[in-house]
């Protein structure tokens, strides 16, 4: 099956879509990357305010859950010219569904329209499990009276959302899936300060939603990258000076497996569509 | 988008438990009172929300419709008397696979009922002060289903894996009397299962001794009865304290099970690890779903071999393709 070229970054809160959509714009902007600004926007009113934050050394702020925001950007890639649609929504709507498993009529629209998906998924931020499995030995707690009352797993939830979306779009689980494309982009990679790769890091964070993607995705249908946005965070005044002495476009990068450290970020765009 | 009704933050509520008093009360919770314009406002929102099929819950069978559209589920019966870890087994499968165990040649490819396999993974998780959680008995209530489902991929082909489980109670009184009205789930599981795991609790050995023997024996018989060559493999639970158990007890109960269930395969198993990969824990849980699953996918054919035939006649010794075997 043929793919279109709409692409579509799903990513619950605090995942870096703002972000990684304003470094995006900059790098677009600049014309030195594999993508560069064929001709300037109509509107760019949903990135604009990001990416004017990022220049004043200041980091993004979290997307209002009801916003849903589409910037066009036309763009060149190897002398083809066409229209990348950036498009930027809350992160809570993406835990709204499968908090209340249901969805609307914009994300089975979201779901079906586009063939390319880029998951972003936060490393850092995924919360490590203890039990009996790891550990050798426990007492039982007789009373049952402290066991904490957390919510479901992160890798469970990440493996719902898959289902979820699989299912807003319908497309089916039984044989291997082609399209949609998944690029599964860890982000704020920086925070890890690993040398593993990509694949690596899935492997040790997620076993089992890793699991999942390979047993359901046709090889060569997806894949695996790493993605720092902005570099390191922007917390002191001396790292904010940084931000406006060598400018935004100057910082962030990606963990590739042609390059663990390739600085010119719209490579993720491109490697979305070669997939 | 629907949003949520209650106006706490991040609470879901009635869709969800009431996140104030962490539990389905929420018409006594004071955000949820406070609530009541919202309330009508999702109402009219609702038309245009489209709900997932399945909860993340675990299933009751008269919800697998979600999965037969696709082909027919295999459903793996657990059997065993109160307290033999037959929830516990699930939950430490669980737990092996959410940690990156496999189950060779079934790659993990979905779950409909996520929620309720980290429900019960949450009793094997160590808490902040070292303990685990001791596990809630299944209900015995003659209406409790609870079957969680895995999508397993399988020489390429997709298999929905359901582990039926109820309470060990319930599979006592079933096997007293097979038409006890209070054990329906129990003849439910049996009536459609396509393979069992049958449970023998090694501590209930050693503390009751010979009178486990005759509750196992029991159920074992009353399971064989209408068992149609459906594969059943034996699992040693609590095995970590299996050298404690009177010896001529397990001699007499391994005779009867395996006069019962011919060839069936039996393995220990534990929650207990001495080291990284340990026997008991960590390779014979997944060696009980591997071997329970392989048997569902290679059934054993029933082999009567020919008799030798004693003539001279060409005909009548020939033996076709069994000639060669």
């Amino acid at each position: 099956m043929v793919a279109n070229n709409e692409i579509l970054i799903i990513g619950p809160p605090k995942t870096g879509k703002t972000t990684f959509l304003a470094q995006l714009y900059g790098r677009l902007l600049d014309k030195k990357g594999k993508l560069q600004l064929a001709s300037a926007p109509e509107n760019i009113d949903g990135i604009k305010s990001a990416y004017d934050r990022l220049t004043d050394g200041e980091e993004t702020e979290p997307t209002p859950s009801t916003v849903n925001l589409e910037v066009k950007i036309p763009v060149i890639h190897e002398g083809r010219e066409f229209v990348l649609h950036c498009k930027d929504y809350g992160g809570e709507q993406v835990r709204d569904l499968i908090a209340l498993m249901e969805y609307d009529k914009t994300w089975i629209e979201r779901a079906k329209t586009n063939d390319r998906w880029i998951l972003f998924i936060r490393p850092s931020e995924i919360e490590q499990r203890f039990d009996l499995s790891k550990k050798g030995y426990a007492e039982k707690d007789q009373k049952g009276t402290n066991f904490s009352t957390s919510g479901t797993s992160d890798q469970s939830q990440f493996i719902e959302l898959v289902q979820v979306l699989m299912r807003a779009r319908g497309t089916g689980m039984k044989d291997l899936i082609d399209t949609p494309r998944l690029l599964i982009a860890l982000t704020c990679w920086d925070e890890l300060k690993t040398d593993s790769t990509p694949g690596e890091i899935l492997q040790q964070k997620m076993p089992l939603f890793t699991q999942f993607i390979a047993a359901s995705w046709l090889p060569g249908a997806f894949n695996i990258i790493g993605v720092s946005a902005q570099e390191f965070p922007l917390k002191t005044e001396k790292d904010r000076d940084k931000y406006l002495d060598e400018m935004p476009q100057n910082f962030g990068y990606l963990v590739l497996d042609d390059n663990p450290k390739e600085k010119d970020l719209t490579r993720l765009i491109e490697k979305a569509l070669s997939l | 988008m629907a949003k949520e009704i209650c106006t706490k933050e991040g609470c879901y509520a009635p869709k969800d438990f009431c996140l104030e008093l962490a539990g389905p009360l929420h018409e006594q919770c004071q955000f949820f009172a406070k609530s009541g314009a919202t309330e009508a406002s999702a109402k009219t929102s609702k038309k245009l929300a489209t709900s997932i099929p399945w909860t993340g819950e675990w299933l009751r069978p008269e919800q697998l419709e979600i999965l037969t559209h696709r082909g027919s589920p295999r459903i793996i019966g657990l059997v065993g008397s109160s307290g033999a870890g037959k929830t516990t087994y699930l939950a430490m499968l669980y737990s092996l696979l959410f940690n990156g165990r496999r189950i060779e040649n079934w790659d993990f490819a979905g779950s409909y009922t996520l929620n309720g396999w980290e429900l019960q993974a949450k009793t094997l998780q160590v808490q902040d002060d070292g303990t685990v959680r001791n596990p809630d008995a299944t209900p015995s209530d003659k209406d409790f289903y609870s079957l969680y489902h895995l999508a397993l991929r399988h020489d390429g082909y997709l298999h929905d894996i359901l582990f039926a489980d109820s309470s060990g109670e319930v599979f006592s009184k079933w096997a007293n009397n097979v038409n006890d009205p209070a054990a329906e789930n129990a003849r439910w599981i049996y009536d459609n299962a396509h393979a069992f795991l049958f449970f023998v609790d090694c501590e209930a050995i050693i503390g009751q001794r010979g009178r486990a023997r005759r509750d196992i024996v029991q159920v074992a018989e009353q399971v064989k009865s209408s068992l149609r060559g459906r594969p059943v493999v034996i699992v040693w639970s609590k095995a970590d304290l299996a050298k404690n158990m009177r010896e001529n007890i397990v001699d007499a109960i391994k005779r009867n099970l395996s006069e019962i269930f011919p060839g069936a395969i039996s393995l220990e198993i534990s929650n207990y690890s001495k080291s990284d990969s340990d026997q008991l824990c960590h390779i014979n849980n997944i060696s009980v779903a591997e071997t329970v699953l392989n048997l569902l996918a290679n059934p054993q054919p029933l082999r009567i071999a020919p008799a030798s035939i004693q003539a001279d006649d060409f005909f009548l010794l020939y033996r076709g393709s069994y000639g060669s075997k």
